[in-house]
């Protein structure tokens, strides 16, 4: 994920917008454990 | 590749009281790089201490993108920094790679490149040591040269060559140009073509494959033999380039973790035994090191024993360590070590005698930065020594803080003493980050004292000072100024010389 972040201003093949990419990747993960954490972002 | 140093020093005896010239320094370099960035308007709630805190470039939490940003190729992005040498596939270049061939009997399919590449530094430094009676002012250009040439038969097997035609890896043999000090003035060169790194390195079921077409043996074991850079603990249990054949199994199933790794090591020859200049007659080192990465905590155990026929005598050497991130003060990575030293057959102060030392490292990233803040502690009790440490390294303490750490370049060696006897003492800093990463300064304080009456050391107390600041100039080049400061009490007050 931020591998993907880190290297979106050059772009992603196949037409992909960064966003895509990111949800591709979540969706191709295998989930291990769940866990819920809030980040309070300023 | 290189970098252009001016080191700009002071050590100075007798009482912490003059320290200004260089805390002045620092706050003038300070209120440069961190105006420009202050004026920089993010946006938010303003603080008194937005200059300083975060003192690198302000980051924000980045998202990915909705809109699509065409894709950036071969014209589009920077090209790559080639080496010096490159015949065969060039180093991370693009296009299609040689197929290579097979080697006959064994059945390896090589794709032989060869890379050569180096390091040039060189550096205009002035010292002035007045923690000696003798000491004076030492203002040299000083001058090293790492070269490498790198023969890659497969992406894991690889022989690799090193030279420092430079230097001969003694702080008093360095090429440079004394301009005055204690000793000869003008050129002195040493020159040499002495290999200091010869090594071949490779995995087993790579380099023979014919041995387990199957694939079905734990034949996936690393290998490397030759003349290499050993260094575990951070350094802190041995720092020091022998001549070693050595393996190492990785991914070991282990019940609780993720990932066990046990290497074994035999050297048989260049061992410095903690930089004392005894090597011995060639002592046998044998070190069985072990990396655990369990659920919050990567843990290590090296052991290492020295065989010396020699009068210096046998030492046992044993260090642990613990890496982990915790929650504490809203999260800080950490690392606790424990190393300690055990002679077998005598007490030689300096080489190998009863210590261990136990030092930590936190450090947290201050939000809204990519800058880091750190404080790394330490205590020895007794008189901790390495299994090992090249000449012109700082000793055990040189991971812990850059005035500990040697610049290994010429007569300018660690700003404060790294070596332990019955000391106790701390690195605090802070390293800020600009220009894409490509500036960054690090401000440290550190300070050592040794709480021990009998030693025979004439530092007892020790605080300094100093700054680093790095600037890359394209792909090739980096520019280093630094300087300090640090004040000396001493055992047996010396003369006052400034």
């Amino acid at each position: 994920m931020n591998l993907l972040l880190a290297i979106q201003s050059v772009g992603f093949d196949y037409g992909l917008t960064p966003k895509q990419a990111v949800d591709a990747l979540v969706a191709g993960t295998q989930e291990l454990w769940h866990r819920e954490v809030v980040f309070n972002m300023k | 590749m290189g970098d252009f140093k001016v080191n700009l020093s002071k050590q100075l005896g007798n009482g912490f009281h003059r320290a200004y010239r260089s805390v002045l320094m620092v706050l003038v370099l300070m209120a440069v790089v961190v105006c420009p960035v202050s004026a920089e308007g993010m946006g938010e709630e303003s603080h008194w201490y937005d200059p300083v805190w975060p003192l690198g470039e302000k980051v924000t939490v980045v998202v990915p993108s909705e809109t699509y940003i065409p894709f950036k190729s071969i014209g589009g992005i920077p090209g790559r920094p080639a080496l010096a040498i490159e015949i065969g596939d060039p180093f991370l270049g693009t296009g299609n790679l040689y197929g290579g061939f097979e080697v006959p009997l064994i059945g390896a399919v090589w794709q032989p490149r060869f890379w050569a590449y180096g390091i040039y530094r060189t550096a205009v430094q002035t010292f002035d040591n007045d923690a000696i009676p003798t000491g004076t002012r030492e203002t040299e250009w000083a001058n090293r040269l790492d070269a490498y040439f790198n023969l890659q038969l497969t992406g894991t097997e690889k022989v690799v060559l090193g030279i420092r035609p430079l230097d001969q890896n003694k702080l008093t043999d360095f090429t440079r140009y004394t301009f005055s000090g204690s000793g000869d003035n003008g050129f002195k060169d040493a020159f040499n073509i002495d290999v200091e790194t010869l090594y071949f390195e490779g995995d087993l079921g790579s380099l023979f494959p014919n041995l387990d077409p199957q694939g079905v043996l734990p034949l996936d074991l690393g290998f490397t033999v030759g003349r290499q850079p050993i260094t575990f603990q951070e350094g802190i249990l041995i720092n020091d380039t022998v001549d070693a054949v050595g393996f190492v199994r990785n991914n070991i199933p282990f019940w609780g973790t993720s990932n066990l790794r046990i290497s074994a090591m035999w050297s048989w020859n260049r061992l410095h035994r903690n930089d004392a200049g005894v090597s011995g007659e060639d002592p046998q080192l044998y070190g069985i090191f072990t990396a655990i990465d369990a659920h919050t905590s990567t843990f290590n155990l090296d052991l290492i024993y020295v065989d010396d026929e020699s009068d210096v005598g046998d030492g046992f050497y044993i260090g642990a360590s613990a890496i982990q991130r915790i929650k504490a003060l809203g999260g800080l990575s950490t690392a606790f070590r424990v190393n300690a030293s055990i002679p077998v057959e005598q007490d030689l102060p300096g080489v190998i005698d009863n210590g261990v030392l136990i030092s930590g490292e936190f450090s947290f990233p201050p939000v809204g930065s990519d800058d880091i803040a750190y404080f790394n502690p330490f205590v020895s009790i007794g008189n901790f020594t390495q299994a090992g440490c090249e000449p012109i390294l700082g000793g055990p303490l040189a991971s812990l803080g850059i005035l500990f750490a040697s610049a290994n370049l010429s007569n300018y060696f660690s700003e404060i003493n790294g070596f332990t006897d019955d000391v106790t003492g701390f690195a605090l800093g802070y390293q800020a980050f600009w220009d894409h990463k490509k500036r960054n300064l690090i401000v440290e304080i550190s300070g050592r004292h040794e709480y021990d009456d009998d030693n025979s050391g004439t530092a007892r107390n020790s605080l300094g000072i100093g700054y680093q600041l790095q600037q890359a100039l394209g792909q090739y080049f980096q520019v280093q100024l630094e300087s300090f400061y640090t004040s000396m009490k001493t055992k047996d007050p010396v003369s006052e010389d400034v």
